[in-house]
């Protein structure tokens, strides 16, 4: 019997079903390569932007060189998580969960505080973020709990299951605090629940209902977490507060034009005008010293890692597998949209890095798992029927 | 069992992406081309600056190298009110220390300034005192303060700096461009914590610092000089006066004063008009001063002799004017040299009828009157001497001695020096060296004429030693020197023409000694209380300044 692509079987498991084999001819090519070149691209970037700054103390290069030793693991972390049939992650859903928030949870008992933030956990001389890592814990999670219930979708059950697998995660998140990645979580979760099928007005209502909490949640924000959400509508209105990103960033995309300054020869990010250049305001940077056309090279690799993951959720041979791509696609895209959003006055402040393109090590190992994911789900997805 | 999944819910999202990229892609597209204009203006503005390196003013020295003017740094203070906590507490605190009000000082924070200046060039006391309160919103930037270490001394030939280091009169002003130097400048792009960074684009030009200049002023002269005319002022309760004493035998100024004077570190609240340089500014009808420039031009052209006699009947009639003696004396036969130690008006029109009007004009003229003298301080006046197709017939009479014309103390002093040295008149200067970095470039005198032969000099000097010896100028006479020298009492104009009754201005002018003359200084008080003997004192203040420059320049006396 010929499978539709789409009819898909529930998630296997390892216990039983006899594992897919892996076939090395079906490794995503467009995946591979427009990863690889996005990482190249990130470790440039980081030269271009770093090259100047802080040169009195260190090595100028010191950033490009953590940048290529975490580029290093994440592919190594990706062909090693390629390796194993994504089944067992599944499988293992509960435990990853719990995995998931305990590292929430330790980042709030032994995390550093860096800007006014716990976010980050030192361990063997390396920074981990761990909100990094559980948001692809929680793409397991989620996908898990979809897949499996694929049957009954349509009960609003389902759905309000699955917020309350997401409700701790979000929570200790936000407590850190850390607003952005939180609403990734939210994405995330909108992205698997989509494609899951689960009812349009079901959604609806959920997003109806978020917007009517809103001044409930608003009054939950810091103070200056609602100047940074709102500068952005008018940052001229507070120039040297709140508005003062926007703006820096504005100018730095501004003065990129076509072709850009030129790398290193921007001025906005070495002369520190842009905060958090290497990371939260990486892209407009990149617009300054490579122009239009160094962002037009960025989005079309993005485009082209996204329509390969969608091609993998397409080809899925599971709904796992199809919701697993589905929700690393929500995670990039939002990512993606929020972060460049924000450094063109599109979206409000967040601390959301740019995927492989912002400095962080936990962002691209954790980008490089779920990638690795994708692989499997590819080269273990059903051969094209023959004839 | 299977579960279908919507194709459609994969396009949705695909499309969703797709739209979102390109919006994204758009306004990334539309800031670096339409929206870019304002935007890269803010780039390069915020990242560099350029600062002003300040150049040092040149100080200033007399001849014997005692500084005259100098510059300090010291600190102003500003204030940014927004930044201070608490403006009512801060400007309580501040005010006993600024020497004013409370309510002056809030006034000024609340004034809605986002940074002012509190008080400029604070003494360095009163600024740590400040500093002591630790109020935030305040602070320091240094700014160069010209000190004068003698005070009021030649106040008027020094001139000041006004706020924004600009010189204003005297050589301050006249020399500003080389005092000043040229300001350096270094541009430097900065962070966003406004500090300047090492790296990155920097031009550098080095500051030029002003040049230091050396005076043809001499400390003690000019303190004896002002020592001299101010007691002639007070005692006389003079409106003003002026002296000015050069040195004949290359214009140099030893001393130039002027009354009323002013304190330098004040200028602000100085009155104006004790800021003017009566001694370059002032001009004045000389009255009889100006008859040994008359004669020396009668016998220059041989009209005369100093023997060469009229009758003098107390008067002249000119141009169908009678004019008079002064007091109506009549005096008889009287000589050309004596009409110099009478001071007869009536001689001066006798002598002036030899000459012709015309000639008289042509050797005030090369005297140097109506015109500047080309000193190199700031807001010389030229006098006024009319030309001659304005001249009614009387105007030969009156202007003989000295009415009807207008000169300034240091016109009629150098026309005096011609006479003391020879008949070469100079080109009075105060600056006689200036340094730079080039290294040091002296000034040289400039002879701007010969009015007179050296043969008609030594007889007027001659015919003015007799007028202190046995004339009208006893007073002013030295034991132990020649001294040559006039006297001058004129009327002052007013401004319908007519003159003012009853009010003169009192002057003297000579050298010592007469044989070989090494100074020359004119004296003028402006409304002595003893009217027509307002020249006793002017010839007082003469004999003590004579006294102090002749002992000062080791000058061998010359009679016995």
């Amino acid at each position: 019997m010929s499978v539709k692509a789409l009819e898909l079987p529930r998630a296997a498991s390892p216990f039983h079903d006899r594992p897919h084999a892996r076939r090395l001819d079906q490794v995503d090519p467009l995946l591979l390569i427009s990863m690889l070149l996005l990482v190249a691209y990130g470790l440039v970037m980081t030269y271009s932007v770093t090259a100047e700054s802080r040169t009195f103390t260190g090595d100028p290069m010191q950033f490009v060189y953590r940048g290529a030793i975490w580029a290093l693991i994440a592919i190594a972390v990706m062909v090693a998580v390629a390796w194993f049939d994504y089944a067992w992650l599944g499988t293992f859903a509960p435990l990853v969960y719990l995995g998931a928030l305990g590292l929430l949870a330790a980042v709030l008992v032994i995390g550093q505080e860096t800007l006014g933030a716990q976010r980050a956990v030192t361990f063997a001389g390396l920074t981990f973020q761990f909100s990094e890592i559980a948001k692809v814990l929680m793409i397991v999670v989620l996908a898990k709990w979809f897949a499996d219930r694929t049957d009954s979708i349509r009960s609003p059950l389902v759905i309000a299951g699955g917020l309350l697998i997401l409700g701790p995660a979000v929570a200790l998140v936000y407590k850190q605090p850390d607003l952005g990645t939180s609403l990734v979580f939210v994405a995330i979760f909108f992205g698997i629940a989509f494609m899951a099928g689960a009812r349009l007005w079901q959604l609806t209502a959920l997003v109806a209902l978020g917007g009517a909490a809103s001044p409930l949640l608003w009054s939950l924000l810091k103070p200056y977490q609602q100047a940074r959400l709102t500068a952005f509508l008018d940052p001229y209105s507070d120039p040297q507060g709140a508005g003062w990103n926007i703006i820096q960033s504005l100018i730095a995309v501004g003065s990129g034009q076509a072709t850009g300054k030129g790398l290193t020869a921007g001025t906005q990010s070495p002369l520190g005008y842009l905060p958090i250049a290497e990371s939260d305001f990486v892209f407009s940077g990149l617009a300054e010293d490579l122009g239009f056309v160094g962002a037009a090279i960025l989005f079309a690799l993005y485009v082209v890692l996204l329509v390969a993951a969608l091609r993998i959720a397409y080809r899925s041979r599971d709904a796992f597998g199809m919701l697993f791509a589905s929700g690393v696609v929500a995670m990039l895209l939002f990512q993606i949209l929020v972060n460049v959003g924000m450094a063109i006055s599109l979206m409000p402040v967040t601390g959301i890095p740019l995927p492989f393109i912002s400095h962080g090590g936990s962002s691209l190992v954790s980008i490089g798992f779920a990638l690795g994911v994708l692989q499997s789900i590819s080269m273990r997805r059903p051969a094209p029927a023959i004839g | 069992m299977t579960e279908t999944v919507s194709p459609a819910r994969l396009r949705v999202l695909f499309a969703f992406f797709a739209s979102a990229m390109l919006l994204v892609s758009l306004r990334v597209g539309y800031w670096q081309t339409i929206g870019r204009a304002a935007l890269l203006e803010g780039a390069t503005d915020q990242v560099t600056s350029e600062l002003v390196l300040g150049a040092q003013r040149g100080n200033i020295y007399d001849r014997t190298g005692a500084i005259l003017a100098t510059t300090v740094q010291l600190r102003s203070l500003y204030a940014i009110p927004s930044r201070i906590a608490d403006r009512a507490a801060a400007a309580a605190a501040l005010a006993p220390l600024l020497g004013t009000s409370s309510d002056t000082l809030r006034a000024a924070l609340d004034s809605g300034a986002e940074w002012l200046y509190l008080r400029r060039r604070l003494p360095e006391e009163t600024a740590r005192a400040v500093e002591a309160l630790g109020i935030g919103g305040l602070g320091f930037e240094m700014e160069p303060k010209r000190l004068y270490p003698g005070d009021t001394i030649a106040a008027q030939a020094l001139g000041f700096v006004n706020d924004d280091g600009v010189g204003q009169n005297g050589v301050e002003g006249a020399y500003d461009e080389a005092l000043r130097g040229a300001p350096g400048s270094l541009v430097v792009e900065r962070d966003p914590q406004n500090r300047e960074l090492a790296i990155g684009l920097r031009t550098a030009v080095a500051p030029r610092d002003g040049a230091d200049l050396t005076l043809t002023l001499d400390l003690v002269i000019q303190t004896s000089v002002e020592r001299a005319l101010r007691a002639a002022i007070e005692k006389e309760r003079a409106t003003g006066g002026s002296a000015v004493v050069l040195d004949p035998r290359d214009g140099a100024i030893l001393a130039l004063a002027s009354f009323p004077t002013y304190d330098p570190a004040n200028v602000a609240t100085a009155d104006p008009e004790s800021l003017r340089n009566r001694a370059v500014s002032w001009t004045y009808e000389p009255g009889s001063t100006m008859k040994a420039i008359t004669i020396a031009a009668a016998i220059d052209q041989r009209a005369v002799t100093p023997e060469t006699a009229y009758d003098d009947k107390g008067y002249a009639i000119i141009g169908g004017r009678r004019l008079n003696n002064a007091l109506g004396k009549a005096y008889g036969r009287t000589t050309v040299t004596q009409v110099l130690e009478r001071s007869a008006n009536a001689g001066a029109v006798f002598v002036a009828q030899q000459l012709g009007a015309e000639r008289l004009r042509a050797y005030l003229d090369a005297f140097g009157f109506g015109r500047r003298s080309g000193v190199d301080l700031a807001a010389e006046a030229s006098g006024s001497v009319r030309p001659l197709a304005e001249w009614y017939p009387v105007d030969l009479g009156t202007i003989a001695y000295g009415q009807g014309v207008a000169v300034t103390p240091l016109q009629l002093a150098a026309a005096y020096a011609a006479i003391a040295n020879g008949g070469t008149l100079y080109q009075p200067y105060v600056v006689a060296t200036r340094r730079d970095a080039d290294g040091e470039h002296r000034i040289a005198p400039v002879a701007s004429g010969r009015p007179i032969s050296p043969d008609t000099a030594a007889t007027v000097r001659q015919m003015l030693v007799s007028t202190v010896d046995d004339g009208i100028a006893k007073g002013a006479s030295l034991p132990g020197f020649s001294v040559a020298g006039k006297t001058g009492t004129a009327q002052i104009p007013s401004a319908d023409g007519s003159y003012v009754s009853d009010e003169y201005i009192s002057s003297f002018a000579g050298f010592a000694p007469a044989s070989d003359p090494r100074f020359v200084a004119v004296i003028v008080l402006e409304r002595p209380q003893s009217k027509l003997y307002g020249t006793v004192s002017a010839m007082s203040a003469f004999r003590a300044i004579a006294a102090d420059v002749l002992r000062e320049e080791r000058v061998q006396p010359d009679r016995g």
